[in-house]
């Protein structure tokens, strides 16, 4: 790797450095009696149980079991190749907790892109359990 | 135009890495705007919940003194004071931290502060109802006090983050990526000059050697 790209890979890692190393489950962080959990930077990121109730109740109808696998914190990725401030959202579960938050019906696969409106919306109702990510080129 | 970089060559190999590293500059400062403006939105949000709580804050302190002075007035100072010194006065408040973007805010969950009459630990009896209103209107106004004091505190941090996050973007745009640009058309232009230079010259060796071998031809 040349100097520049490593420059360039230090910055996104500084960007990213709030991402937890692990994400953990609904149900394991729904056991813990402080669900929190810890980032790249060494800090700790609590998630309020009422976030993790509501996405629990979102969740259990449809997904049942299934739901209690859903990896916490939700990640909002920002990603530039998307147009200024729109965001991706990746995964059925993931997909389908936003738009029952936002409201509304989309027809989405797998992923979805949601614009700035959208992301304070997201942000208002779950302000521990979501995390922007910076990504480079996805598309 | 921009100030160009003192001490680069003016070589092809210099314009192909000048051009990587513009490349690399504009898409570090794409995403360090998309971080800006993440910020910005989180900060303009939290700024409207501490109006909002402040609002909150204000109306049930008013509501809670008026009730005090009310009851004081019914029962007497001191009789509320000795009541005050009786009634529980701890709150558990659990602080930890939340981050958004690298900037740790805080978290305070408290667990429910409003309290039944009993738990209170007062007589009913000998008491204003003013007092009881008091009572929970200060409980109230705890929640909230609270709930401002976290969000007072993440305005702060989010406040210096989107400053220094603006810094670092109006460095890339207006400094970096220009003197960069500016290099790169510095460069360009002294590879074309060197060029016309050596075409001249080539022209100039091409005529001395034809006068060459006519004078040769000549003799």
């Amino acid at each position: 790797m040349d100097p520049e790209s490593r420059v360039f890979a230090k910055l996104v890692r500084s960007l990213n450095d709030h991402l937890p190393v692990e994400r953990k489950t609904l149900a394991e962080l729904l056991r813990e009696e402080k669900p929190r959990v810890v980032c790249r930077d060494g800090s700790t990121h609590r998630i309020r149980r009422e976030e993790l109730e509501t996405i629990e109740r979102i969740t259990g109808s449809k997904w049942g079991k299934e739901a209690e696998r859903l990896k916490l914190p939700i990640l909002i990725e920002m990603a530039p190749d998307y147009g200024r401030s729109a965001a991706r959202i990746r995964g059925r579960v993931y997909c389908d907790i936003v738009q029952e938050i936002l409201g509304e019906e989309r027809k989405t696969a797998d992923e979805m892109v949601i614009f700035r409106p959208d992301i304070r919306r997201l942000r208002r109702e779950l302000p521990s359990a979501t995390q922007y990510a910076f990504i480079i080129s996805t598309v | 135009m921009a100030e160009i970089i003192e001490g680069i060559s003016p070589t092809r190999m210099e314009l192909l890495k000048l051009g990587r590293r513009i490349k690399l500059a504009v898409k570090g400062h794409k995403l360090l705007k998309e971080k800006r403006d993440a910020l910005v939105s989180e900060f303009l949000d939290v700024v409207q919940r501490v109006q909002e709580s402040r609002d909150k804050t204000n109306e049930k302190l008013a509501e809670a003194f008026k009730d005090l002075l009310m009851a004081q007035a019914v029962m007497g100072s001191d009789a509320v004071w000795q009541i005050s010194q009786v009634t529980g006065q701890e709150i558990k408040v659990d602080v930890d931290t939340m981050n958004i973007m690298g900037v740790k805010v805080p978290m305070i969950v408290i667990e429910d502060v409003k309290r039944s009459m009993v738990d209170r630990g007062y007589g009913f009896a000998d008491t204003s109802s003013k007092l009881d209103d008091a009572s929970r209107n200060f409980e109230e106004a705890i929640g909230e006090v609270i709930k401002l004091a976290e969000v007072q505190q993440s305005v702060q941090s989010l406040a210096s983050e989107v400053i220094k996050t603006k810094r670092r973007v109006n460095a890339l745009e207006y400094i970096v990526i220009p003197r960069l640009k500016a290099t790169a058309i510095h460069i360009r232009m002294r590879l074309a000059e060197m060029e016309r230079e050596n075409f001249t010259r080539l022209k100039k060796i091409k005529a001395a050697i034809e006068a060459g071998e006519e004078g040769a031809e000549a003799a």
